[in-house]
């Protein structure tokens, strides 16, 4: 062998090309079996749970290994598990078929079905050809050939405007549209200036400009669930975090002006539940669900550190005033503060015996607030980490809780459909309104006059802080055309809608349909929800 | 001896099990089909036809899957192969189904078959998730749930089930919008990687009936939701044979009155596979002869349905003559089954097993020369008189009630355990009826000291103790699965739990000084307030029995526990009358009709259930009186037979159908006082009286390395299994190679001595040794033998205490049979 392997280096000489012919299978065929096409679905069902990439922080379970990328299944762990073109000397292949027990793979598990094993082997005998990559949209689920039959669920909006006696069909107004079920809205904010308000649902951000009570953009080039946005302090970005639940985590910059996306910060393995920016822009940091928190400087979308101090998914992040730490919120019952500059943790919040979900820092960065499972809000000496008062909270659950830039307003979002207001120095609460939804998101404007809420029935509420009074619901849909279907709607009957919603809509009064459809005419003004959307007072509608 | 008689007829009788599990031949005489008209209401509600066809001779074969179905209007309703009818549109029709040569038409009804009927979280979608194992105990149903997703264990309660899969984590695991996207199908499919592996198959009915759900926009759970009420199996019961199949239809009641089909969510279980196992489709199939059971469990509901393989088919099933009602119930079964029993035992062995099982104590040799000389046909039933006169009946049954209730010094105080120890005792002394014993139990208070009976309240400290030993003593139920969830094999919900546990609420327990400072007594007494709170609802729960009438009053502004005891103790509560006599029947018999002994459920049926509900019904005529119900067990002569298996009933392993006498280890105690018996001499017992036999002691901490080796029970477990025979090498070394027996057979005042001392003749004294321990007389041959070690022997008395020794170390002597 030895005298073999001399005579073809002597024979080849510099001619490296055919040595890596000899050395290498024969290229793969059509007919051969390709990492995406045919292996990774085998892998999926029998081995991935354990090894894969998301679980290489947990060596005792992926051994070091992971299969769900190609490039990884050939680095290997420990050890090397592909020798392509030599199935029986890869431990891919040997692992499945070995009958001692505590070596064969999957462990404690029927070994694979014959026909899986033959197609792993022939993959490997054929060189492991990647095939074609599926788009990062289907990598993870693929889209069913024909789409989904959802029902179109009616979905009502109550107004507090009443047709006259005097018509044919009087009493209260409402208007139904069918569009049901909505997907929940899981993020809302604010921008700088008060006048955008960007909301999140899966697969799709709406930034409604509120002075024309329209949306302004909307992004559907994000990647499945949205579970928060934060406009940058300049308010030239927004930041999208969300992607594919238990499978990749996406994080997108879109500039605001013209709505280009910037950049995609690529890397969690998980959603991403929470961003958060520096003060100065500079920075943005990232809690997702794969239980890291990640630093990017927002220029070069590098990272900048991961902090991984957390046992269980990461829930919320939120940035110093300073811009010297950030603190994090997790399901492993804490929260964290961690150094910015180092990404080490500097003290944790503990004590907890439920969930944290949501964290926020009080402008003057002294206290941290932070809450879930346990409703009641607790604030934090950032400093010391010790427990300075645990008071308030809504029923069920806080998922967010959100202060004005003042800290003159802490908002908290409940899972029993309440909104509540909360003074951040004293921790009392002030005020609370009903949504009569689960409240997932909450935002505080830059003024601290109103809150928004986004809530599991697929609305955006927008609310006046000092009369605890609803100015505003919005909601936004697939559709046709590039903003899809949406409507933007003032209590008082006023209402915005694209062409798609307000062919649709049925309005009733009193319960019956409205005969005289023309009746209407005084609803339909923009000008009234925008008005009405700025906190300020609009006259009933006179309908004649 | 007629008996032997009797056993050679049988044997000519039974033929050897040889069984095809072909349909029988020729056509069926007609076909049953359940049910026998169908109502389809709603666009997703289906029938499972179960297809039985009938033959001239008598026998059934299921056909549900052989059959060909046709519907006269498929645009109603047709069925698939399998024997499900689907809907299609509004109307009437009828579908004929034909097979074996047999035809039979089931008019079929379908109304709201195109209605838009949003599919139902806690009446579909939690049934699936029950079904394909998503909500475990070993998966999202753990405590701390799987993968940061938790449900409630098997489904109790859909609301937080309903949070967790829609809401929680900002909507995580659903998209409504778009459902195949959601996790919470992407998983259980393995479009994802899921740890728990593939559970839902795309495009079958669960993953659509979910999907449905779904694009029907998650439709939430309500408060008013309907819940089951009552589960029906068919076919409840069926004689097979081995490779024969039977598909099961499962219908479930639901409180707002609707019926409907669930066999395709029912979850099924085999009790014993090596038997009859069960597809999850709940399809049986009939693997090896014996009975068996498949569970079947729906909506927090249990049933059984009855698998029997005859052992073998007997030609001529011999007469087999009935004492009692209870070898008339067995006899009937044992014909079905194909098992002959055996012949009736031998005098020596009724005697001796007699005395064990009724006052745990060996004949005297005397008693049983006695009994063999006498000569009166009805020498056995005088024996069972006699016996259950006897001293010992006291001592006996005072320890068996108290390892049921538990009486032990560490926890009760010496005091507490005389006191209580007494009371048992003067209570079985006087023969006070059952009932009236639990009542006194249930309804005791007072000073532990004086009033025995309340140191049951001494045994638990909370309402929920008390509450769970209630059920288990005096009604062999386990409710303590249902403090914190619904009971995985039966009916009983967290709200039966804190109805039970309400009867206790206002019962509290404080120190007394009257015995002085270091001897301080508790008194149990009545608070005027107090109850039970539901923990997952935060409600006040009222008292309310197991199965009781809830519009009945169970409030009571004295005492609660008297409507409890009213309720335990009534005649028609055959729950509590079917404990005593399962538990009374297993103590005899070796093993119970329902077994374990204090595990009654639903889904735990007895091997002879006709035999258990007549025995608590002759125990309720009798007004509970113990002797009556020990005198009907001896005096029957399934009691009475021998222990050797015979071909008849080799078949049955485990003798659970009775056919033989079940040979049992005997007791800790029984040991013990059989051996002072045997060796002539009286172990001392520390802090009792010279005289005091093991029977007699009051708790398990007497001080005894002999009944400690021999599973004697510490009394600080709530479980029949706490007492075990099981054999150890502990048990052999103590008798073989220990001291203890030695010194005892040696002993100077002891049964060797004696008969050394007297000059018995060897022949004699060898008799008087076997009776002494084996309760019988040697045979020629044993006595040939025995005669020429003696002899052989240094000294006679050597001779002697070696064979005592032997005997003693013999499994006769070590086992009652």
């Amino acid at each position: 062998m030895r005298i073999a392997s001399d005579l073809i280096r002597f024979l080849c000489g510099p001619l490296c090309l055919l040595c890596v012919f000899v050395v290498n299978p024969a290229p793969a065929r059509a007919a051969d079996p390709t990492y995406w096409g045919d292996v990774r679905p085998v892998l999926r069902k029998h081995c991935t749970v354990c090894h894969s990439e998301r679980k290489l922080s947990e060596p005792d379970v992926s051994a070091g290994l992971a299969l769900d990328q190609p490039d990884l299944v050939r680095k290997g762990g420990k050890v090397p598990v592909l020798v392509p073109g030599k199935p029986d000397e890869s431990l891919i292949v040997t692992l499945l078929t070995s009958k001692d027990k505590k070596r064969a793979m999957p462990l404690d598990a029927d070994p694979l079905p014959a026909a899986d094993v033959a197609t792993i082997r022939k993959w490997v005998a054929a060189g492991t050809p990647e095939g074609t990559r599926p788009k990062d949209d289907d990598a993870t689920i693929a889209r069913p050939a024909t789409p989904a039959k959802v029902r179109k669920l009616d979905v009502t909006f109550a107004t507090k405007a009443a047709l006259p006696k005097t018509v044919a069909t009087p009493g209260p107004l409402d208007v139904t549209l069918p569009v049901g079920p909505l997907p929940p809205v899981a993020a809302v904010a604010f921008s700088p200036d008060g006048r955008q308000l960007a909301t999140g649902t899966y697969g799709r951000v709406t930034v409604w400009d509120l002075d024309a009570a329209k949306p302004a953009k909307v992004l559907t080039n994000v990647l499945g669930a949205v579970n928060d946005l934060k406009f940058s302090p300049d308010g030239t970005l927004l930041a999208v975090a969300g992607g594919q639940p238990s499978a990749r985590g996406d994080l997108r910059l879109f500039d605001t002006r013209d709505w280009k996306l910037v950049a995609s910060l690529g890397g969690h393995l998980d959603t991403v539940s929470g961003v958060s920016w520096s003060p100065d822009g500079t920075r943005i940091v990232s809690a997702s669900f794969d239980k890291t928190v990640r630093l990017w400087d927002a220029k070069t979308a590098g990272v900048l550190h991961t902090f991984t101090g957390h046992s269980d998914f990461v829930y919320a992040v939120a940035f110093s005033p300073k811009g010297d730490w950030y603190a994090t919120a997790s399901k492993d019952r804490t929260g964290r503060v961690v150094d910015a500059a180092t990404g080490k943790g500097l003290v944790t919040f503990s004590g907890m015996e439920q969930e944290v979900l949501t964290v926020a820092v009080r402008p003057d960065g002294q206290q941290v607030v932070t809450s879930g499972y346990e409703t009641q809000l607790s604030w934090w000496d950032a400093k010391t980490a010790e427990r300075v008062r645990r008071a308030g909270g809504p029923g069920g659950a806080t998922h967010e809780v959100a202060l004005d830039p003042k800290g003159t307003l802490a908002a908290a979002a409940g899972g029993d459909g309440t909104i509540r207001l909360y003074k951040p120095e004293a921790g009392d609460q002030t005020k609370a309104v009903i949504t009569g939804s689960p409240v997932f998101a909450v935002a505080v404007d830059p003024a601290g006059k109103r809150v928004a809420g986004g809530g599991a029935d697929g609305t955006v509420k927008l609310w006046d802080v000092a009369g605890a009074r609803l100015l505003a619901t919005f909601w936004s849909g697939a559709g046709t055309g590039e903003q899809g279907d949406w409507l933007a709607f003032a209590p008082e009957g006023y209402y915005s809608a694209s062409d798609g919603v307000a062919a649709k809509a049925a309005w009733r009064a009193g319960g019956k349909p409205v005969a005289d459809l023309k009746l209407l005419a005084p609803l339909k003004n923009a000008g009234g929800v925008a008005k009405a959307a700025r906190g300020e007072k609009v006259p009933e509608p006179v309908f004649r | 001896m007629p008996s032997r008689a009797l056993f050679a007829v049988a044997l000519v009788a039974v033929c050897a099990p040889a069984f095809a599990a072909d349909m029988p031949p020729g056509p069926a005489k007609e076909l049953v089909v359940y049910p026998k008209e169908v109502k389809l209401s709603g666009p997703r509600d289906e029938q499972q036809l179960i297809v039985l066809g009938v033959w001239a001779d008598g026998r059934k074969w299921d056909l549900t899957r052989a059959a060909a179905y046709t519907s006269a209007g498929p645009a109603t309703a047709a069925a698939d192969r399998t024997g499900v009818v689907r809907p299609a549109g509004d109307g009437t029709t009828t579908i004929t189904v034909a097979a074996a040569g047999a035809t039979a038409a089931i008019p079929v009804t379908a109304e709201k078959a195109a209605a838009d009927v949003p599919v139902s979280f806690a009446r579909e979608i939690e049934p699936i998730l029950t079904k394909t194992g998503c909500n475990g105990g070993g998966c999202h149903g753990s405590q701390h749930g799987k993968g940061g997703f938790r449900l409630s264990l098997f489904a109790f309660d859909p609301a937080s089930d309903y949070a967790q899969i829609v809401q929680s984590n900002e909507g995580r695991r659903v998209v409504p919008n778009d459902p195949e996207r959601s996790i919470f199908l992407a998983k259980p499919a393995l479009v994802m990687e899921h740890g728990g592996g593939e559970r839902l198959k795309p495009g079958r009915r669960d993953y659509i009936r979910i999907k449905t759900w779904l694009e029907d926009g998650a439709p939430a759970p309500g408060a008013q939701d309907p819940y089951v009420t009552k589960m029906d199996v068919f076919p409840p019961a069926r004689v097979m044979v081995p490779g024969e199949q039977q598909q099961l239809a499962v219908t479930a009641t639901w409180s707002d009155g609707r019926r409907e089909d669930v066999t395709a969510v029912a979850q099924f279980d085999a009790l014993n596979d090596s038997v009859a196992g069960v597809t999850p489709g709940g399809l049986i199939t009939a693997k090896a002869t014996g009975g068996t059971h498949v569970m079947i469990r729906f909506g927090g509901q249990a049933e059984v349905s009855q698998v029997t393989l005859p052992f073998a088919r007997v030609a001529t099933y011999p007469a087999v003559p009935a004492n009692n009602f209870i070898d008339q119930k067995l006899i009937a079964q044992w014909k079905d089954l194909g098992l002959v029993p055996s012949p009736l035992c031998s005098d020596e062995a009724f005697l001796r097993r007699l005395s064990l099982d009724a006052i745990g104590t060996l004949p005297t040799p005397e008693e049983v020369r006695a009994f063999l000389a006498d000569t009166d046909p009805k020498k056995r039933e005088k024996a069972v008189d006699r016996v259950l006169d006897r001293g010992e009946f006291t001592d006996w049954w005072a320890l068996k009630w108290g390892d049921l209730l538990r009486i032990n010094r560490t926890a009760l105080q010496e005091k507490g355990m005389w006191s209580f120890h007494n009371w048992v005792r003067a209570q079985i002394r006087d023969g006070v009826p059952v009932d009236a014993f639990a009542r006194e139990i249930v309804t005791a208070e007072g000073s532990t000291f004086i009033d025995g009976p309340a140191n049951f309240y001494q045994i638990g400290r909370t309402s929920e103790d008390w509450a769970e030993t209630t059920a288990q003593v005096f009604l062999g139920i386990r409710i303590g699965c249902a403090k914190c969830h619904h009971h995985p094999f039966e009916k009983w919900s967290q709200d039966d739990y804190y109805g039970m546990t309400a009867f206790f609420s206002r019962l509290g327990t404080k120190n007394s000084q009257e015995f002085g400072l270091f001897g301080q007594e508790t008194v149990v007494f009545l608070r005027p307030a107090g109850e039970a709170t539901h923990p997952r609802k935060r409600v006040v729960v009222k008292p309310l029995p197991l199965d009781g009438n809830p519009a009945a009053a169970w409030e009571d502004e004295f005492d609660r526990r008297k409507k409890l005891a009213d309720w335990l103790t009534a005649p028609s509560n055959r729950m509590f009358s079917r404990n005593v006599v399962n538990r009374f029947w297993g103590y005899l018999m070796g093993r119970g009709l329902v077994e374990p002994l204090d595990d009654m459920r639903a889904t735990n049926p007895a091997s002879n259930p006709e035999l258990l509900d007549a025995l608590a019904a002759d125990f309720v005529k009798a007004k509970f009186d113990l002797k009556h119900l020990l005198r009907t067990i001896f005096t029957s002569r399934a009691y009475q037979l021998d222990a050797a298996q015979t071909p008849g009933n080799a078949a049955d392993g485990a003798n659970i159908h009775f056919t033989r006498y079940t040979v049992k280890r005997l007791t800790a105690e029984q040991t013990a006082d059989a051996i002072d018996l045997a060796t002539g001499t009286r172990e001392k017992y520390t802090g009792l009286p010279a005289g005091t036999r093991a029977i007699q002691l009051p708790d398990s901490e007497v001080k005894s390395y002999l009944m400690d080796t021999f599973g004697r029970p510490a009394r600080q477990v709530l479980c029949e299994c706490e007492r075990t025979t099981r054999p150890n090498i502990a048990q052999a070394m103590h008798l073989l190679n220990g001291d203890f027996l030695n010194k005892k057979i040696a002993d100077k005042t002891g049964r060797v001595e004696k008969l050394v001392t007297d000059k018995t003749p060897v022949p004699k004294a060898i008799e008087e040794l076997y009776l002494a321990t084996w309760s019988r007389r040697p045979s020629k041959d044993e006595l040939a033998k025995a005669e020429g070690w003696v002899k052989s022997a240094p000294t006679i008395r050597e001779g002697l205490q070696d064979l005592l020794w032997v005997l003693i170390n013999s499994r006769e002597f070590l086992f009652n049979r």
